[in-house]
């Protein structure tokens, strides 16, 4: 990541944050952690956590490796489901309860998108299948439909123009920040209420990176975007808020902070986030 | 690490070693008694399956009796036993059906043909409810294999047996997958008895492997088709006596030269063998369908063929000795399975023919 | 050959000094020595059968091939309508076992619990162990009897299908033929299906997952598309391990060279006509003649294999998709739209799409659809594995009552005389097997070596040589040991079936081995050559040590692979007492209950023994691979 980068991308921060800002302020919360804590077999990753996610917002979640960040990030679609993992404490998806009892989790994750570290589209599909390969989970057949979802997915990831032409060519044939963008239009397609980003730019390279983190200032308009990062220098370009989570003296991840970006990342209460934040900034 | 290094070792080393110390054992020298000759001695033999029980058995006494011959036997079929003759590379072949002119001039000297048994092809079927000895003549045979008859309740079956209430049951005729002595037997006398069977088959030569496969069911060796027939209700098939009589099988009644409806059994087939004795050499062995009453149509000798010029004298005596023993004590055991011991005849022949045998310069061996 | 040193210290052996170089300096010639020898075997049965089958193909020309008539006395064997047979029977088989063999393996990589499936994937290898004469005696004694009188009036009787099955209902069949090949196939189809379904990346996993796909969906629309290549492969080289079964078929098929009219009609394929003709053929052309259906057969079985090994690569390779390196055509160019007016519009009316309510409508169906899916799965890994666990039942019943202390100690007699035993069948397998582990296991190390420390052309042809090579059916190794060996000395003989099981062993101990040397971590090595040692030095106490695991559970699963074989010592050794798969064979089809029950009795033998090597190989490699860490 080169420093010129930043001033620019701040610009673009600012005038995100801008509009959403205030709408912030009278929309209910799109998500909502109530003392959530998250173990697996023989140890507890991450716990604790309360933490309001504003609706059509970016909130990043960072910390250093290890600090339960992606843990948490998963436990907001059930993705621990299938690795034995144990989720305490209460996820609401709206006025959803995402682990009560009663609720499937196919159910939540159709109303949450996510997007992987590494860009993981279907190997054996092609760009078009893809895109719509959410709404074919769903159930839906009908070809206009998944067309004009699929280039309304592709467009809100900035990829149509590229590949309005080849939408049935291998999606394996787009480079690698190609196929993030495709993996976003992908989690698009299904009109999630909140969108989950697992570093979504770590295999990227910088060019490929700066769109993606473009694109997700852009995302907040449609929807609530939750992005795990340890680049600090990208949570201050693309956050509304920032949620710091760090590891306890006993190794287990705990939510030290969280608030607006700008107040967090400079002027922090705890001396904990200050500590981490000025180690990695300054 | 040592112990990791020495369960590697034992892990690879075992299985060889288990393998190499029993391949010691198998060679340790057995108990001596004395033969006549008392030296060590090892003959090889290659040949019919179909004598394997026999062989076996004779071979296992008198290796018992006289430790010091070994006789390894290897049933690879008749043709082998030919051509093994042939390159002399065995002391001894066997063949279901003896040498022709055109395979003797293969041969690398005189090779002498002995019959040293005599056995029977029983018709057996496994039909719930019918009597034993069901008569059947070549045409309805050759109606069964033609898939003619197809059905034990027949009208033409009913006729030609006198048995009106056979099971309304589907014939499952089994015939030999493998080439194979009896094979040759039914379709000689098939060939002799129903015109309908040469034109099906197209040939008046006999043939080891069975000719007409489109119909029924093939399995392998006597035994395969002994087990199909005990485990198919409705089957019936051809199979050395021998088999039929220890598993207890229903054997058919087959219509013979002077329209005589015999049953195998070992006076049955001996009276086979007595027709044939007077006449019997290795050009005229063809003993199916003989006539005279009582006799049984579907006969054959097993042949044993070995050089009458030994290079060997050692060896040639111990080839003397060992078939001298079973055409004469070994035929007791022919008749506890199932094989007919020989006619008082041919064992004359076998033994005028055993006495042939030479050293390299020409003389005779004595036995 | 490079002796395997077991030293304390690896230093010590590092700089162990001059005489270690001087052998150090063979290290090369060596491994050299042993590809050749492994290059010869491959050409050596390729030329035998080759050789064997020209007098037939010299006189009946090309023509041979397509042949349909049957005339085993001028050694017309009818061999267009056997590759006919071979080809409708092994279909059937593979459609019979593909959607149960599928079934199964997606039930043991994504529905069972781990560590029931763990179990259960362990004991799926070890059936396919199971010598394939227990399962052929089996089907004879059991199935056929069962098809006769049940399953086939009741196929014949359905209203559509049942034209397919149509005539008497015999028992023997090509639909019992099918079965068997089914049974005896399974195992290996899903353990290598099983493979390929676990190589799919669980990141695309997740990412059906995360879209809201069921359990069910994922393994449908992507676990299964993804790895369709390594799935391809396992039925290809099953279907290819299916054609060249010959014993087992031949005691099941009811041995008709005809066309096929019907699925419940008997058949013959290749295999089982070499099995019965070879024996009796007529000397000269008549032998020629069977050859040259092995020749058939083998080029129709590499054919199968080299198509299954390129999938097979192909799945490989196809694995996790890494993505383009950047630069990539198309890649580098990125055009950043301005967010386009029109995608406020598209938005709006893509609202109407409403995805998450579609899902939660569809859902009930979704579940429904996925717990019938799931459920089909297990009910085929118990479709799979239930033959094999009724046939080892089975053996143990048949067997109990035979066994005992003399019965494992006393030698085989002939019929008819009591007090016999199989020691001579145990130690004639034993003897047997010893002696081509002696014979293949340091051309199998040495080829391996030789794979590993050369790059290019050659290794990679030898590589995929051995694959193919693996894939021929035992009996034409039979065959090539018969030709170069009996036929040449006269006679039958232990070496001559130690040649056989050695040639069966040679490439699955090369692929082992190799996979087992490749898996020593490369720095591993490079700090043994940093420490200034010889490349046959590091090869020794580094590369040859580090895999001694993997290079022994190799040599025992190759060993524990041929104990069971029948076919390829059918026309090699001197007498069926001398070895233990050879007294099933015979034994097992007589009529009478004694001697089957002694057949049965060795086979329990057997199958312990076998299942014992594996286990053995299984737990070696496992226990000395944790020690070693």
């Amino acid at each position: 990541m080169t420093v010129t980068s930043q001033p620019g991308a701040a610009e673009s921060n600012a005038s995100a944050s801008g509009p959403s800002g205030p709408a912030a302020e009278t929309v209910p919360p799109a998500l909502r952690f109530e003392e959530v804590s998250v173990g697996f077999k023989n140890h507890i990753a991450v716990r604790g956590v309360t933490l309001e996610v504003p609706a059509r917002q970016v909130t990043t979640l960072v910390g250093p490796s290890g600090c339960g960040k992606t843990t948490l990030l998963r436990a907001v679609n059930r993705m621990h489901d299938h690795l034995d993992g144990q989720v305490e404490g209460r996820v609401l998806l709206g006025d959803l309860d995402v682990y009560g009892a009663g609720t499937r989790a196919e159910l939540v994750r159709s109303r949450v998108g996510m997007v992987f570290q590494r860009p993981n589209p279907f190997p054996t599909m092609s760009i078009f299948d893809n895109v719509v390969s959410g709404l074919r989970f769903a159930g839906i057949r009908k070809k206009p439909v998944l067309k004009e979802a699929a280039e309304l997915a592709l467009r809100q990831a900035a990829l149509w123009d590229l590949v309005e032409h080849r939408l049935h060519q291998p999606a394996v044939r787009l480079s690698g920040g190609q196929q993030q963008r495709l993996c976003i239009a992908r989690a698009l397609a299904v009109q999630p209420e909140v969108l989950l980003m697992d570093e979504p730019c770590s295999a990227l390279d910088p060019i490929a990176t700066a769109k993606v983190e473009q694109l997700i200032t852009r995302l907040a308009h449609e929807v609530t975007v939750v992005l795990v990062t340890h680049n600090m220098f990208q949570a201050a370009r693309v956050s509304d808020h920032v949620a710091v989570l760090l590891m306890g003296e006993d190794r287990v991840g705990e939510l030290v902070e969280a608030g607006p970006a700008a107040k967090v990342l400079h002027s922090p209460d705890d001396p904990r986030t200050m500590e981490y934040v000025s180690g990695r900034v300054g | 690490m040592k112990r990791r290094a020495a369960v590697a070792a034992l892990a690879l080393v075992v299985p060889l070693a288990l393998g190499t110390s029993i391949a010691v054992g198998q060679d340790r020298p057995a108990a001596r008694v004395a033969d006549a000759s008392g030296k060590d001695i090892t003959l090889d033999g290659a040949g019919a399956n179909s004598i394997e029980p026999f062989f076996s058995a004779v071979f296992y006494n008198y290796h018992k009796q006289y430790p010091n011959v070994t006789i390894n036997y290897s049933p690879a079929g008749s043709s082998v036993g030919v051509s093994d003759i042939q390159q002399d590379t065995v002391a001894f072949g066997d063949s279901e059906i003896p040498m022709a002119a055109k395979d003797l001039a293969k041969a690398k000297g005189t090779v002498l043909q002995i019959p040293v048994d005599l056995g029977g092809v029983a018709i057996s079927y496994n039909v719930p409810g019918a009597p034993k000895g069901l008569r059947l003549d070549g045409s309805t045979l050759a109606a069964i294999y033609e898939g003619v008859i197809t059905n034990w309740d027949s009208p033409a079956l009913a006729q030609a047996t006198g048995v009106s209430n056979l099971p309304n049951l589907r014939i499952v005729p089994v015939h030999r997958a493998d080439s194979s002595g009896p094979s040759w037997d039914l379709d000689e006398y098939l060939i002799q008895n129903s015109s309908s069977w040469v034109s099906k088959t197209g040939t008046t030569d006999p043939s080891k492997t069975w000719p007409l496969t489109s119909v029924g069911v093939g399995e392998q060796l006597n035994s395969g088709v002994a087990t199909y027939i005990a485990q198919t209700p409705g089957a019936v098939g051809y199979v050395e006596y021998g088999y039929s009589l220890e598993a207890g099988f229903t054997d058919a009644s087959i219509r013979n030269k002077v329209g005589d409806y015999v049953a195998p059994s070992s006076t049955s087939i001996d009276a086979a063998g007595l027709q044939a004795a007077g006449k019997l050499s290795a050009s005229n062995f063809n003993i199916i369908d003989e006539p005279g009453a009582g006799t049984y149509p579907l006969a054959n000798f097993s042949w044993t063929l070995l050089y009458q010029k030994q290079s060997n004298a050692n060896t040639g005596l111990a080839l003397q000795r060992l078939f001298t023993y079973v055409i004469t004590t070994g035929q007791l055991q022919a008749a506890k399975l199932g094989y007919a011991p020989l006619p008082l005849s041919v064992v004359a022949l076998s033994k005028a023919t055993l006495a042939k045998v030479e050293n390299s310069a020409g003389q005779l061996l004595a036995t | 050959m490079p002796a395997v040193h077991w030293g304390s210290s690896s230093t010590r052996l590092l700089l162990q000094g001059r005489q270690g170089q001087r052998r150090g300096r063979a290290y090369r010639p060596a491994y050299l020595v042993g590809a050749a020898v492994f290059g010869a075997v491959v050409i050596a049965v390729v030329v035998s059968i080759a050789t064997g089958s020209a007098q037939a193909f010299a006189h009946y020309g090309l023509s041979f091939v397509w042949s349909g008539t049957w005339s085993p006395t001028t050694g017309q064997y009818a061999t267009g309508i056997l590759v006919v047979g071979t080809v409708v029977t092994t279909g059937a088989a593979m459609l019979l076992a593909t959607p149960i063999g599928l079934g199964a393996a997606v039930a043991l990589s994504e529905l069972v619990p781990r560590k029931v499936a763990a179990a259960a994937s362990t004991f799926v290898e070890l059936l396919a162990a199971v010598p394939s004469i227990v399962v052929g005696l089996w089907a004879l004694l059991v199935l056929s009897p069962m098809f006769a009188r049940h399953v086939e009036p009741f196929l014949r009787s359905l209203p559509v299908l049942g034209g397919a099955f149509s005539g008497p209902a015999y028992g023997p069949s090509i639909l019992l033929a099918a079965v068997v090949l089914a049974i005896m196939t399974l195992p290996t189809l899903v353990a290598l299906s099983r493979t390929a379904l676990r190589g799919v990346p669980v990141e695309d996993r997740e990412a059906a997952l995360a879209l809201g796909a069921t359990r069910w969906q994922v393994v449908r629309k992507v676990v299964l598309p993804t790895a369709r290549p390594g799935i391809g492969a396992a039925v290809t080289l099953a279907l290819g391990r299916a054609m060249g079964e010959a014993i087992a078929v031949a005691l099941v098929i009811g041995n008709r060279p005809a066309l096929p009219h019907s699925l419940i009609a008997p058949g013959a394929t290749l295999g089982s006509a070499i099995v019965n003709q070879f024996a009796e053929a007529q000397p000269g052309l008549g032998t020629s003649s069977v050859i040259a259906l092995g020749a058939v057969l083998l080029v129709l079985t590499v054919a199968v294999n080299i198509v299954g090994q390129m999938l097979r690569r192909a799945g490989a390779s196809a694995g996790p998709m890494a993505p383009l390196p950047v630069g990539a055509p198309g890649g580098a160019v990125l055009t950043i739209e301005a967010p386009a007016q029109s995608v406020g519009k598209a938005a709006s009316s893509g609202r109407a799409i409403a995805a998450p309510h579609s899902a939660e409508g569809s859902l009930p169906r979704r579940l429904v659809s996925g717990a019938v899916g799931e459920v089909a799965c297990v009910v085929a890994l118990v479709a799979a594995i239930a033959p094999l666990i009724a046939l080892g039942w089975y053996t143990v019943a048949r067997a109990w009552p035979a066994l005992s202390f003399g019965f494992l100690v006393h030698p085989v007699v002939p019929f008819g005389v009591s007090g016999g035993g199989i020691s001579t069948a145990i130690a004639g397998t034993a003897r047997t097997v010893g002696l081509a582990l002696v014979m293949a296991a340091p051309a199998g190390l040495l080829t391996a070596l030789f794979l590993y420390e050369r790059p290019g052309r050659l290794p990679a042809a030898l590589r995929f040589s051995a694959d193919v090579l693996s894939g021929v059916p035992s009996i034409i190794i039979g065959i090539f040991a018969f030709e170069v060996v009996v036929r040449p000395m006269h006679h039958p003989s232990t070496f001559a079936g130690a040649l056989a099981l050695a040639v069966l062993m040679l490439p699955i101990m090369v692929r082992a081995s190799e996979e087992a040397i490749r898996s020593v971590p490369v720095d591993l090595q490079e700090a043994g050559a940093a420490l200034g040692a010889a490349r046959s030095r590091v090869v020794r106490s580094v590369v040859l040590r580090g895999s001694l695991p993997g290079l022994i559970s190799g040599n025992l699963l190759a060993l524990a692979r041929v104990t069971g074989e029948t076919a390829p010592l059918l026309f090699t050794l001197a007498s069926p007492a001398l070895a233990m798969s050879l007294l099933i064979y015979t034994n097992g089809t007589e009529p009478f209950p004694s001697v089957q029950q002694e057949a049965w009795a060795t086979a329990f033998v057997l199958l312990a023994a076998v299942l014992a090597l594996s286990a053995i190989a299984r737990g070696a490699a496992w226990t000395l691979t944790r020690r070693a860490r």
